[in-house]
């Protein structure tokens, strides 16, 4: 096991550098230059060529990848931004508390409400409480988020006054972000449990455990939930991933500054430094995500658990399990 | 239009007797008939569709007839859902800018999906080095962030609709890619793959012939469930300004351009809402329902 | 099983732990932001502690040296070396104790005797000669625009310096908002440095906390050099950033903040419903909206036909309306009326008729229409723009198209000849301070700007550059009616608004008058100007 997630770890290096090397190569290509964006109008080639120097944007392309994946590798050093000179990984760890504290605030609500939700709605297929949890679900996933959170706004921040409109300044201003982030991954979850739900106690061995005699909560929560939890840790965990890369919209709105909008300003400048290194960070978060969504997995699933011993072992249990069948 | 419950019964058995033959297929119709929300969801689908190819029918004004004195009419007989700030009518840039919506959504599903089969197929099939060095560049690509990617597709070839679609289109292959490589994998180990190799046959007519046509069921339950979702990634790109740009109309740039009137006029985002919401709605609805009939084990 | 719950368990602990742990430390780190204004504690001699306001553009830096910046954080913590007084539009200054022309070309400036900067540093006439020469050696934005600096400029003593022009354009006390820096400070960090985020100037405020896409912090000086004879007010400023303006309206509305910008919508809804709490000070930003030809781009704006066709084809009036709500107001010349130089040249009659006569006169049908495409920045504004225009041309055998691409890529394509940017909707987004015209057209004359806003007409360029060098008043209202009668009557540059601002405040917070005093246009509002004893009236 342990083996195994070290594989995995060593694996993502590579998956890093991958996402690295394309993003850099489509910001190169992408027509807009952060010099010219800095200077703004009527400049003079010289003050051009002085400011390219200075940013290092005069090298080729392999010698400014190069640089750049040397400064990370060696000395962690993401680079300033173009336009505020401030290190990038200064404001990344910064904007890091902001969205993950978001983040995981989100996604502890839409984990408490969406399961629940799920479950009994499965439990009790085709009854009024089933049709309306999905409704319910299908119609918070179907208002984009920045219809519903201006709304929010004006309804609890303009003509209640009960809740602070922008910024994260107190407990307060933190409800309606994760209201909003929490709607559309309860809306997710709901489905998603309530369909992995159905297929599992359908299974036969159910059945069978019916047929025994057992009270029903004791099937769901002992012999159903561990195989409905599989495709669930798998949208919860890719959930989280994009929440902890920062949901743009709602930081847009809420005026909030964290990883999202930095990316998304970045892509406008053409702040390279700042695209690479919120890339690269984003990519660090997927792919440790998948991993720990690997782990869950193998807690939940002693099949899976034992799919990570070694193959040889695999084959004898394999043709053990066939012998003595 | 409604059966009633014994028409429905019926309905199920003559389908089911008129296909001796194709009794799975007739199986998965009668339970999707019998699914009340998925018929639901269907029938949304199928008066959207109809008032959005059909448009010149059920409107008069072009989409992009603007008209001063016109701004801001509320709701009435002339323009049944108002005008909006140019004077347009709204109903019609409803009509026309599902044309865009839907289609932008379809195109961008077909690009992804074609693709990502592909890829996840061969990976899902071959196993071994192939489908390692495929699901790390899988990886890679869903690492990237779906912002960045619009952005250089937009940047590089331009803007409009076709290339919203490919930009939606590239940030999903990932996603079908992983499900078509699952589901290859379950099926794979199933023993009548064994059986048909082990009769000769070839790589290529094995997964043609075997496992493609059990891979459908889910494909086309992610794909029914991936129109929404698309039509709600086009609205996000407009909001912040990609996507399709003025004046071709589209519900997600007609919302985020409504979005500063919000407060004096709300028809102009309550309706674009309304849209894309029932859409989002009677796909999602569909494709569950489609996913429940599909699937053998959810049979009661 | 039990396993697994203790592990799920465990992992949402551990989970809200985090979670708390993020919001608890966030709210200790911060500097307390104080909903709109917070009153004076007893017996400090503030009547405010803290004002909050919101603002749309957070600058990186507070150097004052491009017009961005003019954000009201630098009248903050700088003095400007001249400024125009927003209500009598004179010339005035808050360093110089005294400044005179020894004769037509030399102007002699003596500084006050006790300014000091913030960090201890007396103000010497080099470092008024260095707020003025570094623009020059960054070649900042001011710069270029105008090209009508000083050649020379001697040292007399401490406090006196002598500038030599061979040519004294008048705009040169209204054009530049010049902030005083400390030489020595400002050599010493360099101009890329993070310190300008905590400038050392001779304003009455420091910097206290500056973070970036969030907020910025005011705090008075105690060793403010002018305290005594007119103290400030307001103890503390806190500029807050917001990336989307609707929730900084709502946040006016809500009293959290004293002040802020206001879109068109919001006006309308002010004015439709009025205001609970707040009011809003509207008034000229001084120049006007443009549609803009682009000569060097395409070659058919020199057919006099074409460009009065676009003038008397297009619903002016409409347009205006339609882009910009309730907050056009109609332009009758091309400077503001109410600049000194304003002369009532009078709008063009819409005669969709007559444009297609000269259209066709043109050479152009509807089979064969004219082909002209912008690229200009997505934006709801431009966007709007973009639209309207289209319909409108399609009525008189126009075919517009238009690109709306992010900054980046719009700054690169207007920067390069031949990317197909051939006319424009422009605004002078930095605002006539005194509603002189220089200012209003800056690029028009230059064709250095922008490759579409150059009016390639060598009478006018000619006539630009008079009214800019006339030293008289009377010769340079002269000149510029001259100029605008003859942008009117050549259809060079057509005005569809006068651009006026918006300003919302708390009525519990701030005056009429003392609003007055401080804004002066959308962008440029005077802080230091509201927060002073005397404003308070």
């Amino acid at each position: 096991m342990a083996k195994y997630i070290i594989k995995r770890i060593l694996w993502a290096i590579p998956v890093l550098l991958g996402v690295l090397i394309i993003v850099f190569t489509i910001t190169y290509l992408t027509p807009g230059d952060p010099v010219q964006t800095i200077l703004g109008n009527g400049y003079t080639p010289e003050k051009y060529a002085k400011k390219a120097a200075e940013l290092g944007l005069d090298k080729g392309y392999l010698a400014q990848l190069g640089s750049y994946i040397w400064n990370v590798v060696t000395r962690f050093d993401f680079g300033k931004s173009y336009m505020t000179n401030i290190p990038v990984i200064t404001e990344l760890t910064t904007r890091m508390g902001t969205t993950f504290s978001i983040a995981f605030l989100s996604i502890i609500v839409t984990i408490l409400i969406g399961i629940p939700c799920g479950i009994i709605a499965a439990i009790k297929q085709y009854s009024a409480l089933d049709y309306g949890f999905t409704s319910f679900a299908l119609i918070c996933s179907a208002i984009p988020s920045f219809v519903i959170a201006p709304v929010l706004l004006v309804v609890f921040g303009v003509k209640l006054r009960w809740l602070p409109l922008s910024g994260l300044d107190e407990w307060k201003s933190y409800i309606l972000p994760v209201f909003v982030n929490a709607l559309g991954g309860i809306a997710l979850l709901t489905r998603m449990t309530r369909t992995s739900m159905l297929e599992t106690i359908r299974q036969d061995y159910i059945r069978t455990a019916r047929a025994k005699g057992l009270r029903e909560s004791v099937i769901i929560w002992k012999h159903a939930m561990k195989n409905t939890m599989i495709p669930v840790i798998t949208v919860t965990g890719s959930w989280l991933a994009m929440l902890m890369g920062g949901a743009l919209i709602v930081e847009l709105i809420f005026s909030i500054p964290g990883l999202g909008t930095y990316l998304y300003g970045g892509i406008s400048n053409r702040d390279y430094p700042i695209i690479n290194g919120s890339v690269i960070l984003t990519a660090f978060i997927v792919c440790m995500m998948s991993i720990v969504v690997d782990i869950l997995y193998a807690v939940v699933d002693p099949r899976i658990k034992a799919q990570f011993s070694s193959g040889k072992k695999k084959k004898k249990s394999v043709q053990a399990a066939k012998e003595a069948a | 239009m409604f059966r009633t419950k014994k028409q429905k019964e019926e309905l199920a058995n003559d389908l089911v007797a008129l296909s001796k033959k194709n009794t799975r297929t007739a199986d998965i119709l009668s339970r999707l008939v019998r699914n009340k929300l998925g018929m639901l969801g269907m029938i949304i689908i199928a008066i959207l569709l109809i008032l959005v190819i059909f448009a010149p029918v059920f409107t008069d004004y072009p989409y992009d007839a603007q008209s001063f004195p016109d701004r801001f009419i509320n709701p009435c007989w002339e323009h049944p859902l108002g005008t909006d700030n140019f004077g347009r009518d709204l109903w019609s840039r409803m009509l026309y800018g599902g044309r865009i919506s839907l289609l932008v959504s379809l195109v961008a599903i077909i690009i992804s999906s074609a693709v990502g089969i592909t890829v996840g197929a061969i990976a899902g099939f071959f196993g071994g080095r192939i489908d390692n060095v495929i699901t790390r560049i899988l990886d890679i690509l869903m690492a990237i962030p779906a912002l960045l990617m619009a952005i250089a597709v937009s940047s590089a070839l331009g803007t409009g609709p076709m290339k919203t679609a490919l930009a939606i289109a590239i940030s999903g292959i990932p996603y079908s890619a992983r499900v078509m490589r699952s589901t290859v994998l379950t099926i794979k180990d199933n023993e009548y793959i064994e059986a048909a190799q082990a009769t000769g046959s070839t790589n290529a007519r094995t997964i043609f012939k075997h496992v493609l046509p059990n891979t459908i069921a889910p494909l086309i339950v992610s794909a029914t469930l991936d129109i929404g979702g698309n039509i709600m990634a086009i609205s996000g790109l407009s909001f912040i300004g990609l996507g399709v740009q003025a004046p071709t109309p589209e519900w997600g740039s007609i919302l985020s351009a409504g979005r500063e009137f919000l407060r004096d006029f709300p028809p102009i985002v309550i309706f674009p809402a309304l849209f894309i919401g029932l859409t989002l709605f009677g796909f999602n609805i569909l494709g569950d329902a489609l996913r429940d009939a599909l699937d053998p084990r959810l049979k009661d | 099983m039990k396993k697994l719950r203790t592990l799920v368990c465990l992992l949402l602990v551990v989970l809200m732990v985090l979670a708390l742990g993020a919001c608890g430390s966030k709210k200790s780190d911060d500097a307390e932001i104080s909903k709109a204004a917070v009153p004076g504690k007893e017996g400090s001699g503030y009547k405010y502690d803290s004002v909050t306001i919101g603002c749309s553009i957070m600058p990186n830096f507070i150097t004052g040296t491009t017009p961005a910046e003019n954000d009201g954080a630098c009248s903050l913590v700088f003095d400007e070396v001249f400024k125009v007084d927003p209500v009598t539009k004179e010339v005035k200054s808050e360093i110089l104790e005294d400044w005179h022309f020894e004769d037509d070309t030399t102007l002699v400036m003596k500084l006050k005797d006790n300014v000091y900067f913030s960090n201890g540093d007396k103000a010497t006439a080099e470092d008024v000669l260095f707020s003025y020469s570094s623009h020059v050696d960054r070649s900042s934005a001011y710069i270029w625009e105008f090209n009508i600096l000083y050649d020379e400029c001697e040292i007399v003593d401490e406090l006196t310096l002598k500038m030599k022009f061979s040519t004294f354009y008048s705009a040169f006390f209204s054009s530049y908002i010049i902030y005083l820096y400390d030489k020595s400070w400002a050599e010493s960090v360099g101009w890329d440095s993070l310190d300008w985020q905590k400038p050392v100037g001779t304003g009455p405020y420091v910097v206290s906390d500056y973070k970036i896409d969030d907020h910025a912090t005011f705090t008075a000086r105690d060793d403010y050099w002018n305290k005594d004879k007119d103290p400030v007010t307001i103890r503390e400023w806190v500029l807050k950033y917001y990336k989307d303006t609707s929730t900084m309206e709502m946040d006016l509305e809500a009293g959290n903040i004293a002040m802020c910008q206001f879109s068109a919508s919001e006006y309308e809804r002010f004015q439709k419903d009025g205001g609970k709490g707040y009011d809003v000070l509207t008034g000229s930003a001084g120049v006007n909206h443009f549609f803009q030809m682009g000569f060097l781009e395409n070659d058919c704006w020199y057919d006099k036909n074409i460009r009065e066709a676009f003038a008397v084809g297009i619903p002016w009036d409409e347009f205006g309306q339609v882009v910009l709500g309730v907050t056009w107001k109609q332009a009758t010349s091309s400077v503001p009326s109410d600049s000194p130089e304003y002369k009532n040249v009078g709008t063009y009659k819409y005669d969709l008729e007559k444009a297609k006569q000269l259209m066709t006169a043109a050479g152009y049908s509807e089979e064969k229409p004219l082909e002209i495409h912008t690229v200009t920045m997505e934006s709801p504004y431009f966007s709007k723009c973009c639209e309207a225009f289209e319909y409108y041309c399609n009525q008189m055998y126009v075919k517009f198209t238009f690109d709306l691409k992010d900054i980046a890529a719009t700054i690169n394509d207007w920067n390069t000849p031949g990317s197909g940017v051939e006319c424009g909707f422009y605004y002078d987004n930095f605002g006539s301070q005194d509603g002189q015209y220089v200012r209003g057209l800056d690029w028009a004359a230059n064709p250095n700007g922008s490759n579409w806003t150059f009016i390639d007409d060598e009478y006018y360029d000619n006539l630009y550059l008079e009214v800019a060098a006339s030293t008289d008043l009377q010769t340079r209202i002269a000149k510029s009616q001259e100029l605008q009668q003859y942008t009117y009557d050549e259809f060079l540059a057509i005005p569809y608004s006068e651009m006026t601002f918006q300003v919302g405040y708390r009525t519990d917070v701030f005056g009429k008058a003392q609003m007055e005093r401080a804004v002066m246009n959308s962008e440029y509002w005077n802080l230091a100007n509201m927060s002073y004893a005397s404003a308070w009236n």
